[in-house]
């Protein structure tokens, strides 16, 4: 009875977080209880907890130890390492709580976390005990349950494991879940393997941008420090103007001209590469994006563009930064490194899901910022035409390329239209964005392109169309960003500069570090060469080959010099999926791993410690 | 027999530790390996109260490393990595703990 009750005060606490589960619940669960065939019972632990037992197909198996039912939750939980913030965390499993408990404990709320029951069963009988309200609490915690939501996981899983999230990722699946759940949880990580794959091939586009990272940082700490927060515009521009997004596809010669008739009747915002061609045809945006580390400085260098207002990131290209005059907002990009600049100050830099690309930037911004209409003009994510971009960007008259070989996608006013799998992505971005901004807010989106890719969700209109029914109201929209005050007052601006200073000694640590780590694994590896292996020493020096990576990741400066040697990042993280034959086997690959791995931290670090020492900033 | 018990100590820490930091599903083969040794650890702790513990205490005693020994053949049984680890990391380890040196308890 008093079960029950509990499972009706959970069934309504998960209602309040997840709207119409309870309905899916009541539909399914006599099908899904019935199909699972597993018995559930209930067991007093040592210390008085009730555990779960499963018994299936005459084989008993407990789901969280009799003695100690926290005990290995706590293991292995604190063997995961750092959980950084903004991480995705998986946790397959919810036959002991415990295991979730103990993340949440350790974790802040900014951690994504999936909770996935592949067990209906063990899902409904946990609803008799637990308090979902209390363990719960105040966060945000994505819950999958088999048979009733699991449709849904790849969608979310692809949500989770965007891009730079998916080296932050930690998992692990709850013992014996193996057993009684194989084929669903091999399926499951099946899913993760599918989706963080295309990542390795992306490594390379990070790498082709590594070596400019630490100096755009270190550089651009200047302009932070004296510059603004994307955050900041909020409130300040109306948002009952609409919203135009001026992308570089082909199709924006068909009515660049028309954009004249919008200035100061709408929100222009455009990215880098269209400035030209803008700036040319006698349009002057109201601000434009730029995110990319090694943008040719070419491709804006018209007098025109130096005070436009610009959103970028803490790694833009330093030519255009410098070249750049204007008002400069910065949007997150989870550096630890310049996050700490603003937690000093007690102030914070806004995030925003900006999806890879300077438009899916300069959109999410305008989202973000309110605005009750966005058009996009030239988002053509195709080839329109034949050409990559439009006239006047990379050259006055654009070279039309070979597309018969090209994927084909749904166009706006064509059939079909080619493109290729990066402007793909970006369009596949654009339209989960739309469908999940659209479940908590009214923002129409238009299309007025006028060509390329048919983005769901967004209506088709001409830009003509746009002008003459949304932009009827005249507003100063410089002004409004003129009366913006920088984000640090001088006093805030001084700390900067002092923590500035101290950032080569604080890299130097990371050097130090590193020569101890080395020392570590080749003591590891001594261990591993003998016939016999000394388990004891073993485990000791793993642990404080833990305790010494704890140190180095602990170091602001660390995220940055990992992000510079992704290569070798990416060798010592592809190992994790072999498997050895014997422990000494493993231990030796451990340890040679290691040593490579922290000889290259100190290459490294000595780099970045001196790209640091060479970047000046200017004294008040 | 104090160094026997050290080294089934260090072995179950081990293979906990392993399998929990690599994720391996093994722990169960992992732990077979080490039955003969806990079945002696065993019977040395049950076949006399050579410890000069309280006769009541002593019995309590045996009949929890009885229950454990039982939870380690019931999880062989069951390939059941929960109960065995529980068995081990959560019960034997206690009566090992009692007659390790004061520095190897320091040290894991």
């Amino acid at each position: 009875m008093q079960e029950e009750k509990m499972r009706e005060e959970n069934l309504k606490a998960l209602e309040k977080r997840f709207t119409g589960i309870v309905r899916l619940i009541n539909e399914r669960k006599k099908e899904l209880l019935q199909k699972e065939n597993l018995e559930l019972e209930w067991e007093t632990s040592l210390d008085g907890e009730e555990i779960l037992k499963v018994q299936q197909d005459g084989r008993n198996l407990y789901l969280a130890g009799k003695r100690n039912p926290a005990a290995h939750a706590e293991n292995q939980v604190s063997v995961l390492g750092k959980i950084a913030s903004n991480a995705p965390v998986l946790i397959v499993g919810m036959g002991n709580i415990h295991y979730l408990e103990e993340v949440l404990k350790i974790t802040d709320k900014s951690v994504d976390i999936l909770l996935y029951e592949p067990v209906f069963s063990i899902f409904y009988k946990q609803l008799e005990k637990i308090n979902v309200e209390k363990i719960f609490g105040d966060r945000l915690i994505a819950l999958v349950v088999g048979g009733i939501n699991d449709d849904g996981v790849s969608a979310l899983l692809h949500t989770m494991l965007k891009d730079d999230r998916i080296p932050l990722m930690k998992q692990f699946a709850l013992p014996n879940y193996e057993i009684f759940a194989y084929e669903k949880v091999k399926k499951f990580y099946e899913e993760i393997l599918a989706i963080t794959r295309p990542y390795n091939t992306n490594l390379w586009t990070n790498m082709y941008f590594n070596d400019v990272l630490a100096i755009n940082i270190y550089h651009n700490v200047e302009y932070i420090r004296t510059g603004y927060t994307a955050g900041q515009l909020d409130g300040v521009i109306p948002t009952d103007i609409p919203a135009i997004v001026v992308s570089a596809g082909p199709s924006l010669n068909k009515n660049i001209a028309e954009l004249k008739k919008a200035k100061n009747k709408a929100f222009i915002i455009a990215v880098d590469t269209a400035l030209k061609p803008l700036i040319k045809a006698g349009v002057k945006p109201d601000m434009y994006a730029m995110l990319d580390g090694k943008k040719p400085l070419d491709l804006i260098n018209v007098e025109e563009t130096r005070w436009i207002p610009l959103v970028t990131l803490a790694t833009g290209a330093k030519e255009i930064m410098d070249y750049h005059k204007g008002k400069k907002f910065f949007v997150d990009e989870q550096y630890e490194y310049i996050y700490q600049m603003f937690q000093m100050n007690g102030k914070t830099i806004e995030r925003l899901p900006f999806g890879g690309s300077v438009a899916t930037l300069a959109f999410s911004l305008v989202c973000h910022l309110g605005f009750q209409t966005v058009v996009f003009v030239g988002q053509d994510l195709a080839y329109s035409n034949d050409k990559s971009h439009a006239d006047g960007t990379f050259q006055e008259q654009m070279e039309k390329e070979d597309t018969t070989e090209f994927m084909m996608v749904e166009g706006n006013y064509e059939k079909q239209v080619p493109t290729i799998p990066n402007l793909n992505s970006y369009r596949e971005w654009f339209e989960a964005f739309i469908k999940s901004w659209s479940q908590q807010y009214t923002t129409r989106f238009i299309n007025a392109t006028e060509g390329g890719a048919k983005i769901e969700g967004t209506e088709l209109m001409t830009l003509t169309e746009v002008i003459d029914q949304f932009c009827a109201r005249n507003v100063d929209i410089a002004s409004c960003i003129d009366r913006i005050e920088p984000v640090f007052s001088k006093e805030e601006q001084n700390r900067i500069i002092d923590y500035f200073h101290q950032t080569p000694d604080k890299i130097q640590q990371i050097i130090q570090l590193a020569q101890e780590g080395e020392k570590l694994y080749k003591k590891l590896d001594d261990i591993c060469q003998g016939g016999k292996i000394d388990k004891s020493l073993y485990v000791k020096v793993l642990r404080r080959i833990k305790k010494n990576r704890k140190k180095i990741e602990k170091n602001f400066n660390y995220q940055i010099v990992a992000q510079v040697m992704i290569r070798a990042d990416q060798i010592i993280q592809s190992s994790q999926y072999l498997t050895y034959s014997t422990i000494e086997e493993e231990g030796k690959e451990l340890a040679r791993q290691g040593k490579i791995y922290m000889e290259l931290l100190q290459e490294y670090a000595k780099i970045v410690k001196e790209i640091a020492s060479n970047t000046f900033i200017k004294e008040q | 027999m104090e160094e026997k018990i050290k080294q089934l100590y260090e072995d179950i820490n081990f293979i906990g530790f392993y399998c929990t930091y690599h994720k391996e599903g093994t722990y169960i083969e992992k732990a077979q390996k080490l039955i003969p040794q806990i079945e002696e650890f065993c019977r040395w702790f049950l076949e006399e109260n050579k410890f000069g513990i309280e006769e009541d205490l002593y019995v309590a005693l045996k009949r929890n490393l009885i229950d454990i020994l039982n939870d380690c053949m019931q999880a062989l049984k069951e390939r059941d990595r929960v109960l065995m680890m529980d068995a081990l990391e959560q019960g034997l380890v206690e009566y090992l703990r009692l007659f390790m040196p004061e520095e190897c308890l320091e040290e894991s």
